[in-house]
C-alpha cells in the first residue's frame, strides 16, 4: 500500500512527454502531477473510501483473473455499438451523422472538462495525470431517441487503464447511452454535458468477476430543462467505487438515478451520489438498492446541497439495504445540506434481512423458500429500476 | 403584501430578550487566564483532591497537548485561545470544600438562583426536585440531601463526591468517556473544576428528580464541569441539568462531560434544557457550548434515555450517546435543537449496538432561523454480535427564513443481518398550509408559528418531565422571537 | 382430512394453545369463533407453518401426513391454504406473476406439468367469471395500495385459482362493509365442494349468515369450550363470550 501516489508518478514519468499527446493535454497532467504531491494517499480516513480497501487497488490481479463470463456486447437494440480499448474508439458499423468522435489527442483544449478534484477524489485525480484513452463523444439529434452502447474492452485485465470520456449532448437531443464493461481495469472519468432541453437515459453496467476492479467519477452538467436518468448496474468485483455528481446549472432540470448494487465474495462496492441544487426549480430522485452476501461490503452515499435562493428544490433519496449473510457488511448515509427554505427534501435510509411476513406469505401460497427469497430479492431491485 | 406585514412583525420582534443575561456582582476568588501544569495543579489543590485524581488530571492534560484542534465539518469557529481563559472560578474566597450548609451560602447567590427560577432555599424548593446548584466552578449547594441519603440515594457536588465516596468516583470516572475521547474531553479531564455525582444503589428507584443548575458568572471564565451517573442493578433515576449564562459580548466556553451507567435493569433518565447565552442578533457573544455525553448501558435490560432541548449557545456541538452493551438495553434520544440569529448547532447522537436484542430509539427536531446553522449528525452502529438489533431514527428539519440552513447527516452501518435499521428524515420550511390555516382561524402569525413549532417537537417534549416540558415550551417562544420572514 | 389432537403450541414466547383437538372430514365447513386472544389466528397460523408459531406437544394428521412436518411450500402444494387476516404487500411483484409461480411450484411438486401463460391466462379468466370478481386487482403488484376489502377478495380469489383441499379464512370477514362481505362469502360459496374443507375464522356471526358452517367451536384460552351447530353461533351474538369464563 505504501506510496500509490508515488506509484502514480512513476508511472507517468514515462508518458509525460510522450509527444503524441498535445501540449495542452501534457500541461493538464502536469498540474495533476504538482497537485498530487501536495496530497496523501488514498486511505480510510477520506469519507469517500471510507467503507472500502483502498490497498486493493494496487494489488496485482495476478491474471488469475479469467476474462469476464461473456456479457453481450452485441449492439442488441442499440443503434451504434462503441468499443473502447487499447487503441481508442472503435465503432462497429457506420458511423451515423448524428455522432462525431474525436480521441484525446484530436479533440480541442477547450472540450476537455477541468474537474476540481481534492484528497478526497485523489484516486480521480489520479485518471488526470494518467489519461491515456478517451476524448469527445458528441451526439446531436432531433429525431427518436438514439441508442448507443459504450464497451470497455481493453486486452490487458491486469493494468489500470485510465479512461476520460466527454459527452456533449446537443440541445433538444434524446440519447440512450449504455456504458458497459467487458473487459479491463478502469479508472474512468465521464464528463456528460447536457444543452438545454436534452433528455438523456445513461446506464452504467458494471458487472465484475471476483478479481475486477472498476472506478468511475462521473459527472453530470446541466443546462436548463434537462432530463437525466442513471440507472446503475453494479455488480461483483474485487472493488467498485462509484462516484456521481450532478451540476444542475440552470433551472428546471431533473435527475433521477437508480442502483443496483449486488456484492458477493468479499467484494467492496461503493456508490456515491452527489446532487448540486445550485439553481432553482430542480428535482432530484435518488434510489438505491443493495444486497450484501458473503463478505462483501457496500457503501451507499446519497448527497444533496442546495445553495442559498435554489429555492423550489424537490429532494428525494431512499437508500434500502438487505444483508444476506452473516458476514456481510453495509453502510448507508443519505445526506441533505440545505441553505434556503423553500424545499421539499425527504430521505430515508434502511438495512435489514429480508421480511419475514413477507417470505412466509410468499410460502404458504406454494412457493419454496429459495425461490420466495429470489422473487422478494427480484422485487427489491425493480424498486430502482429506473428505466 | 404578506411579506411587508411579515417584515415588519420580524423588526417588531426582532430585539429578542434573554432574561437569564444579568450578571451577579459577587466576590470570587478566579484563578488568573493561562493553562499549564501549574493552572491544573493549582485547581487540584483548590479541592484539596487526592493524588490519584491529580495524575489523572495531568496525564489528561499532556494527551490534549498533543491532540490535533479537531475538524469542525459544518461549524465556523474562531480559533479558541486557551490561553486567555480563565479555568476556575469560585464565588466565595473560602475553601470550596469547606462544609456547608444552604444558610451558610451567600445571599446574592441565593438570589441568583431565585432570579433564575430555581429557589434553593428550604421554604420555597420546588416540590419533588432536589437542585445541585453549580455557579462557575464549585457548586454552592445541593438540596434534599438528607432526604436522599435515607434510600441510599448519594447526591452531590462532584467535588464533594471525590471526597465523600472516592472509591466510587475513582471506579467510575473516565471508564465512559476516556480522557483521550477527543479534544474537549480530554480538556475537560484535566480542568474540570465540579459538577454532580449521582448514585443509586441497587434496587432503588430514586423518590425524586435530580436536578444541577449549571450558572456561568465570571467573565472570561471557562465552565468545566463533569457529571457521573451511575445506576446499580435494577435502580432508576430521573435526572434533569439547566443552564444559563449573562449577556456577555466575549465568546465564553463550556466544555463538559457527562458520563452514565447503567448496570442490570436499571433506569437512567437525563433531560436538558440547554440556554446559554446565544449571543446578540449579530452573533456577537454567546457561549461554545462543546460537550461529550455518554451514557453506558453496561447491564442486561438497562435504557439509557437522552431528551434535549438546545436553545441556547453561540457554539454547540454534542451528541449524547449510547454504548447499548448489555443483552435486551435499550437508548433513546430526543432532541430539540432550535436555532436563530447566528447561532450554529451541530448535534446528534450516536448509537452503538453491541448486545443482542438491543432497541434504540431516536427522533431529532431541528428548526432554523435567522441566519443559523443547524446539523443533525448521527450515527448508528450495530456490530457483528448484536442479532436482532433494532434501530428507528426520525429526523426533521424546520426551516423558517430565507437566510438559515439545515443539514441532515446520518450514518448507518450494520454488520448483523438480522438487525434492522430503520432512518427517516424531512427538511422542509414551515408549512404554508398550516400557518393560513391557522390565520384564517384568527391566530396570530407569531403565534401561528409557536403552535406549529410546538407541535413538530411534541414527539420530544412529551418525554420531558412536566415542569421541564413546560419551560422547554417557554423556552423555544422566546427563541423563536424575530422568526418570521 | 384433518386430524388435530391435543395441541399445545406457542406464538412467540406466549403459551397460546393449550389442547386443542378438532376433527374436519371432507366437505365440512368448520367455523371457529371466540373472544380476542383465545388462539384462534395462531391455530390458523400453526396450520400453515408459520414459523413465529412453534408446536409444543399434540399431533396434527393431515390427508394421512404428518402436517407440522412439513415445511409451509410443502403444506400449501398438499392443499393447505390460508387467506390471511393480514394479506402481505409485495411491491415490484405483479399479481398475475405471483400467483402462476405459486401455481406453478405446487403443480412442480405434485408431479405435474407447469402451465404456459396462455393457458394460465385463460384458466385465470375462466375464475374470475366463475368468482364473480374483477380483474383489475392482477396487473397491479401484489396487495401494493389495495384497500382492506380488495386485499380479502385478492385472498378469496387466490384461492379459487390454488384450489386447495383445506382452506382457512382468518377473520376473512373483518373490516369488510357489506357488499365486499357478500363478494367473498359468494366466492367461498362457490368452491364448497364434497371434498374440500373450511376452516372459517371468525369474530362475528355475520359471515356465517352467508356461509352456511358444519360446525361451530368455541375457542376459549387455547382450546375447543364448546361445539355446536349454526345455533350456537346466534347464542354467541346474544350472550358474548362472558359465559365462557363462569
Amino acid at each position: 500500500m505504501v506510496g500509490l501516489i508515488n506509484n502514480w508518478m512513476t508511472q507517468a514519468e514515462a508518458s509525460l512527454d510522450d509527444s503524441k499527446q498535445p501540449s495542452w493535454l501534457q500541461l493538464k497532467r502536469q498540474t495533476a502531477q504538482q497537485q498530487l504531491q501536495q496530497l496523501d494517499d488514498p486511505s480510510r480516513t477520506l469519507e469517500l473510501w471510507r467503507y472500502a480497501d483502498v490497498s486493493r487497488l494496487s494489488k496485482s490481479l495476478n491474471s488469475v483473473v479469467a476474462p469476464s463470463q461473456s456479457k453481450s456486447a452485441d449492439s442488441g437494440e442499440t443503434d451504434l455499438l462503441i468499443v473502447l480499448n487499447e487503441s481508442g474508439y472503435t465503432c462497429i458499423g457506420q458511423q451515423p451523422e448524428w455522432l462525431t468522435i474525436q480521441s484525446l489527442v484530436e479533440m480541442a483544449a477547450q472540450d476537455w472538462q477541468d474537474i476540481t478534484f481534492d484528497q478526497e477524489t485523489v484516486v480521480n485525480l489520479a485518471n488526470t495525470l494518467l489519461v491515456q484513452s478517451g476524448g469527445l463523444i458528441t451526439v446531436k439529434t432531433t429525431q427518436q431517441p438514439v441508442h448507443i452502447k459504450l464497451v470497455y474492452d481493453f486486452a490487458d485485465p491486469e493494468a489500470w487503464q485510465y479512461v476520460r470520456n466527454h459527452f456533449n449532448i446537443a440541445g433538444g437531443t434524446k440519447v440512450h447511452i449504455t456504458e458497459q464493461h467487458q473487459t479491463g481495469r478502469i479508472n474512468a472519468v465521464n464528463v456528460y454535458r447536457l444543452a438545454a432541453g436534452a433528455e438523456l437515459i445513461r446506464q452504467q453496467d458494471i458487472q465484475l468477476n471476483v478479481a475486477e476492479q472498476f472506478v468511475s467519477y462521473n459527472q453530470f452538467d446541466t443546462a436548463q430543462n434537462v432530463d437525466v436518468v442513471n440507472m446503475n448496474h453494479h455488480i461483483g468485483g474485487s472493488l467498485q467505487h462509484h462516484h456521481h455528481v450532478v451540476n444542475f446549472n440552470a433551472e428546471r432540470s431533473k435527475y433521477k438515478s437508480g442502483s443496483i448494487n449486488k456484492s458477493f465474495d468479499d467484494n467492496n462496492i461503493t456508490d456515491i451520489v452527489n446532487v448540486n441544487h445550485h439553481f432553482k426549480y430542480n428535482q432530484s430522485d435518488v434510489t438505491h438498492r443493495s444486497i450484501a452476501k458473503d463478505r462483501s461490503q457496500i457503501f451507499n452515499n446519497a448527497k444533496a446541497y442546495v445553495a442559498v435562493g435554489a429555492d423550489q428544490t424537490e429532494i428525494e433519496q431512499d437508500l434500502k439495504n438487505i444483508l444476506l449473510s452473516p458476514d456481510a457488511k453495509i453502510f448507508s448515509k443519505p445526506e441533505l445540506e440545505v441553505y434556503t427554505d423553500e424545499v421539499v427534501a425527504a430521505h430515508g435510509s434502511t438495512i435489514g434481512a429480508l421480511d419475514d411476513t413477507v417470505l412466509f406469505y410468499l410460502q404458504s401460497r406454494g412457493i419454496d423458500i429459495e425461490q420466495s427469497r429470489d422473487i422478494m430479492i427480484e422485487s427489491f431491485e425493480r424498486e430502482a429500476l429506473v428505466c | 403584501m404578506q411579506v411587508v406585514e411579515e417584515n415588519k412583525v420580524v423588526k417588531d420582534r426582532a430585539k429578542q430578550v434573554y432574561k437569564e443575561g444579568f450578571v451577579t456582582d459577587i466576590e470570587a476568588f478566579t484563578i488568573p487566564p493561562g493553562l499549564d501544569e501549574d493552572t491544573i495543579r493549582l485547581i487540584s489543590s483548590k479541592k484539596d483532591e487526592p493524588a490519584w485524581l491529580l495524575d489523572y488530571r495531568l496525564d489528561a492534560f499532556r494527551k490534549w497537548q498533543k491532540m490535533p484542534t479537531p475538524n469542525w465539518a459544518k461549524l465556523k469557529i474562531p480559533e479558541i485561545d486557551f490561553q486567555a481563559i480563565s479555568y476556575y472560578s469560585s464565588p466565595h474566597a473560602a475553601n470550596a470544600n469547606a462544609p456547608k450548609s444552604l444558610d451558610e451560602v451567600d445571599p446574592k447567590l441565593l438570589e441568583t438562583y431565585d432570579k433564575l427560577g430555581v429557589p434553593l432555599h428550604e421554604r420555597e424548593r420546588l416540590a419533588g426536585v432536589a437542585v445541585d446548584a453549580v455557579f462557575d466552578s464549585v457548586s454552592v449547594g445541593t438540596t434534599f440531601k438528607a432526604e436522599l441519603e435515607k434510600v441510599g440515594v448519594i447526591f452531590s457536588s462532584f467535588s464533594e463526591a471525590v471526597h465523600d465516596h472516592p472509591e466510587l468516583i475513582q471506579k467510575y470516572l473516565g471508564t465512559v468517556v476516556p480522557a483521550q475521547d477527543n479534544y474537549f474531553a480530554a480538556l475537560n479531564a484535566a480542568v474540570f473544576s465540579d459538577g454532580s455525582f449521582v448514585y443509586i444503589p441497587k434496587g432503588v428507584r430514586c423518590p425524586m428528580e435530580l436536578s444541577t443548575y449549571f450558572r456561568i458568572n465570571a467573565i472570561n471564565t471557562g465552565q468545566f464541569e463533569r457529571t457521573l451517573i451511575v445506576a446499580e442493578d435494577g435502580a432508576s433515576v430521573s435526572y434533569l441539568e439547566g443552564c444559563t449564562a449573562p449577556m456577555r459580548d466575549e465568546n465564553q466556553l463550556h466544555a463538559a462531560v457527562v458520563e452514565l451507567i447503567a448496570m442490570d435493569d436499571a433506569k437512567i433518565k437525563y433531560s436538558t434544557v440547554q440556554n446559554w447565552y446565544p449571543g446578540d442578533e449579530d452573533g456577537k457573544g454567546g457561549i461554545y457550548n462543546f460537550v461529550t455525553k455518554r451514557g453506558n448501558c453496561q447491564g442486561k435490560n438497562s435504557k439509557i434515555s437522552w431528551t434535549q432541548v438546545e436553545t441556547g449557545s453561540a457554539i454547540t456541538w454534542k451528541y449524547p450517546s449510547c454504548i447499548l452493551r448489555g443483552d435486551n438495553s435499550s437508548g433513546e434520544f430526543y432532541s430539540v435543537a432550535l436555532t436563530n440569529n447566528h447561532q450554529q448547532a451541530d448535534t446528534g447522537t450516536k448509537m452503538i449496538h453491541l448486545g443482542k436484542n438491543t432497541k434504540s430509539t431516536v427522533i431529532s427536531k431541528g428548526i432554523s432561523v435567522g441566519k443559523s446553522q443547524n446539523a443533525y449528525r448521527g450515527l448508528v452502529r450495530v456490530a457483528k454480535k448484536a442479532d436482532n438489533a433494532r434501530n428507528f431514527t426520525q429526523c426533521d428539519s424546520l426551516l423558517i427564513g430565507k437566510s438559515c440552513a439545515a443539514h441532515t447527516f446520518p450514518y448507518t452501518e450494520s454488520a448483523n443481518m438480522t438487525a434492522k435499521l430503520e432512518h427517516e428524515a424531512t427538511t422542509s420550511k414551515i408549512s404554508e398550509d398550516q400557518l393560513n390555516y391557522c390565520l384564517q382561524r384568527g391566530i396570530t402569525e407569531e403565534d401561528a408559528i409557536s403552535l406549529i413549532v410546538d407541535g413538530f417537537c411534541k414527539q420530544v417534549f412529551k418525554e420531558l418531565p412536566m415542569e421541564f416540558a413546560v419551560e422547554a415550551k417557554a423556552l423555544l417562544d422566546i427563541s423563536l422571537e424575530g422568526a418570521i420572514g | 382430512m384433518l386430524k388435530v389432537d391435543n395441541v399445545f403450541a406457542k406464538a412467540g414466547e406466549k403459551e397460546i394453545l393449550k389442547g386443542l383437538s378438532l376433527t374436519v372430514k371432507p366437505g365440512e365447513v368448520h367455523a371457529i369463533m371466540g373472544p380476542n386472544g383465545s388462539g384462534k389466528s395462531t391455530f390458523g397460523n400453526l396450520l400453515a407453518g408459520m414459523p413465529y408459531v412453534t408446536p409444543q406437544s399434540g399431533s396434527v394428521e393431515y390427508m394421512g401426513k404428518d402436517l407440522l412436518s412439513l415445511e409451509p411450500a410443502e403444506r400449501a402444494a398438499e392443499g393447505v391454504f390460508l387467506a390471511f387476516q393480514y394479506p402481505v404487500e409485495i411491491p415490484g411483484v405483479n399479481n398475475m406473476y405471483f400467483l402462476r409461480t405459486a401455481l406453478n411450484a405446487q403443480r412442480k411438486y405434485r408431479g405435474e406439468e407447469p402451465m404456459d401463460s396462455a393457458q394460465f391466462l385463460r384458466m385465470v379468466k375462466q375464475k374470475i367469471k366463475d368468482l364473480n370478481m374483477r380483474d383489475d386487482l392482477l396487473k397491479r403488484p401484489v396487495n401494493v395500495g389495495f384497500s382492506g376489502g380488495e386485499k380479502k377478495r385478492n385472498e378469496v380469489f387466490q384461492m379459487g385459482v390454488l384450489e386447495p383441499k383445506l382452506a382457512i379464512l382468518d377473520e376473512t370477514d373483518s373490516g369488510l362493509d357489506i357488499d365486499a362481505l357478500k363478494i367473498v362469502a359468494d366466492g367461498v360459496n362457490h368452491l364448497r365442494s364434497p371434498d374440500r374443507s373450511f376452516i372459517i375464522i371468525t369474530h362475528y356471526q355475520r359471515l356465517l349468515d352467508y356461509i352456511k358452517p358444519d360446525y361451530v367451536h368455541v375457542l376459549a384460552d387455547g382450546k375447543i369450550a364448546k361445539t355446536g351447530d349454526k345455533s350456537l353461533a346466534f347464542e354467541l351474538e346474544e350472550q358474548g363470550y362472558g359465559w365462557l369464563n363462569k
